[in-house]
């Protein structure tokens, strides 16, 4: 049997040291993709990288990713021209 | 096989984490979303409030285990059944979802569900950790023997398919011999439907005089059913397809297949805590369950539903959490020994009819002029169950009789059975500062439903 604890509050979370760093990375990809996203000069390419966003915010989510709970979260999605 | 192929784990940032990190990582995204709840779900805003509960009032896990109220699926189903758009607890407009579905409505209604593009890809994500753990990678396959119908079940496994990279080969459309036939001439890795299926598929190849052992299929993976989880229908499973693994899932209708097992031990799931936080209550005080050895109401808050959110939400599946799972596998998630263990609802056996508290009040509140407060009354008298549904008027002066009259034909019509029913006038029943006692019981331990427990105890 193990006691199952009431969990603690504790300091932000840290995966490690290269978890970390890629996640630092992605969020400055992400930075630029939404960017690209927003001047897309088509629906074709606006749309293709909307889905390429919620690949890459798989990812955040897998390298302890807190900011925001999903892509388009923080504003409305950027709507392909 | 290239170097990812050849890692342990689908994600060991997270799955091998401490415990300390891995709450820390769940109290920062609970704490998230029910601020984005509160702030674009009606449904969720109205529960807080009712609470007296604000986001910002949420920030231990003391405050999240006595603080924030629990959701069930009535609320679901009764924003659903007031809402223009038929769906509950809805955060999100129409205009973000990309599919929805609704769950099986063994509890007695069907409960619509949205997902957005990226919502199904997360929710497919779960599937990955235990597959990749039993050894299957981007070049394997997984055939699936179900039409793509409005049931969300198998619909997970097929994103799960597509994020882990497999080829995917649909049985949708095809007769029993049609698959047994596409089966053996794909030869799939994975072969995904219910246990009752995948065991009529043997049978109807026995038929034909073909023998499902000769497809080679690795693994046989699915849910819908309890089968899996069952150590007799897996050794059939296993015995009839000649396969080396019989993949374990749970699955809650709200938040899809949140339990996955490792390969070190097939008789239990780990929570995929990557998709959710999971912990157990005491069914009767919603305590947090605080021993290993204990069991449990299993309490969840998904991380893959924002258009729809599921916060700290009844499963109503009793369970043993163990929070530090030591049995070889290195994950470090959460392990439910036995999976689903019981039931918390309370069931009846009303002239034969199985009658769940569950259903009962999903009926309630369907009945124009009672109020949102009642209680049901589970007695043995003559060696027969009994239930007495009391309930309160909605106003001051209303007419008990009819109202009782209304309540019992709406049980019986839905039921098939009797209920015996008393109105109360408005304000009769007891209040309660924390968890609202609605169900008392009083039959002797021998004389309510043996909850086996799954023989894991």
């Amino acid at each position: 049997m193990t006691t199952v604890q009431t969990p603690a509050q504790a300091a932000p979370p840290v995966l490690g040291f290269l978890p970390d760093l890629q996640r630092e990375r992605l969020v400055a990809l992400r930075a630029g993709l939404l960017s690209e996203q927003a001047a897309a000069v088509s629906p074709a390419v606006g749309r293709a990288l909307e889905m390429a966003d919620a690949y890459l915010f798989l990812a955040l989510g897998y390298l302890g990713h807190t900011d925001e709970l999903f892509p388009g979260e923080s504003g409305p999605e950027a709507s392909p021209p | 096989m290239t170097a990812p192929e050849k890692a342990r784990f689908w994600n060991a940032p997270t799955q091998t984490a401490p415990r300390e990190t891995l709450d820390a990582l769940h109290l920062e995204r609970i704490r998230h979303l029910v601020g984005w709840a509160y702030e674009n779900s009606p449904l969720h805003r109205r529960i807080y409030d009712a609470a007296g509960v604000k986001p910002a009032d949420i920030r231990t896990w003391d405050d999240y285990h006595h603080k924030l109220p629990f959701t069930d699926k009535p609320h679901y189903v009764a924003d659903q059944e007031a809402s223009a758009d038929g769906f509950g607890g809805i955060a999100r407009g129409p205009e973000t979802w990309q599919q929805y579905f609704h769950t099986t409505g063994t509890t007695g209604r069907f409960l619509n569900e949205a997902f957005t593009h990226y919502e199904l890809h997360k929710a497919g994500s779960q599937y990955c950790y235990g597959m990749w753990d039993h050894g299957i990678r981007p070049s394997d396959s997984m055939y699936f023997c179900f039409d793509f119908g409005m049931w969300i079940g198998l619909w997970s496994f097929y994103w799960g398919a597509r994020n882990l990279g497999l080829t995917i080969v649909s049985g949708g459309g095809a007769t029993g011999v049609q698959r047994v036939r596409q089966i053996l001439e794909r030869r799939p890795t994975v072969v995904c439907g219910t246990p009752t299926y995948l065991l009529h598929l043997a049978e109807v190849a026995k038929r034909e005089g073909l023998d499902v052992r000769d497809a080679g299929v690795r693994m046989l993976a699915g849910g819908g059913e309890a089968g899996f989880s069952i150590p007799a229908t897996r050794d059939q499973l296993k015995r009839a397809w000649g396969a080396e693994q019989v993949y374990d899932a749970y699955g809650v209708g709200e938040a899809l297949f949140i339990g996955q097992s490792c390969n070190e031990w097939g008789g239990g799931v780990h929570v995929i805590e990557d998709v959710c936080h999971s912990y157990s209550v005491d069914p009767a005080s919603g305590e947090p369950v605080t021993s290993s050895d204990a069991v449990g109401e299993h309490v969840l808050t998904s991380y893959t539903h924002f258009a729809q959110p599921f916060i700290k939400y009844r499963t109503h599946d009793l369970v043993r959490i163990d929070d530090a799972p030591d049995h070889g596998c290195g994950w470090t998630w959460k392990h439910m020994p036995g999976t689903v263990l019981g039931r918390a609802d309370f069931m009846v056996t009303i002239r034969g009819v199985n009658v769940y508290p569950t259903a009962v009040e999903n009926l309630v509140g369907e009945v124009a002029g009672l109020s949102n407060h009642y209680e049901l009354h589970i007695s043995r008298v003559d060696g027969m169950d009994r239930m007495l549904v009391k309930v309160e008027a909605a106003t001051p002066g209303a007419e008990a009789a009819d109202l009782g009259r209304a309540l019992g034909g709406h049980l019986r019509e839905s039921l098939g059975v009797r209920l015996e029913t008393e109105v109360l006038p408005s304000g009769a029943l007891p209040r309660y500062e924390l968890k609202t006692k609605r169900i008392f019981d009083s039959r002797s331990v021998d004389e309510r439903p043996t909850v086996t427990l799954g023989g894991n105890l």
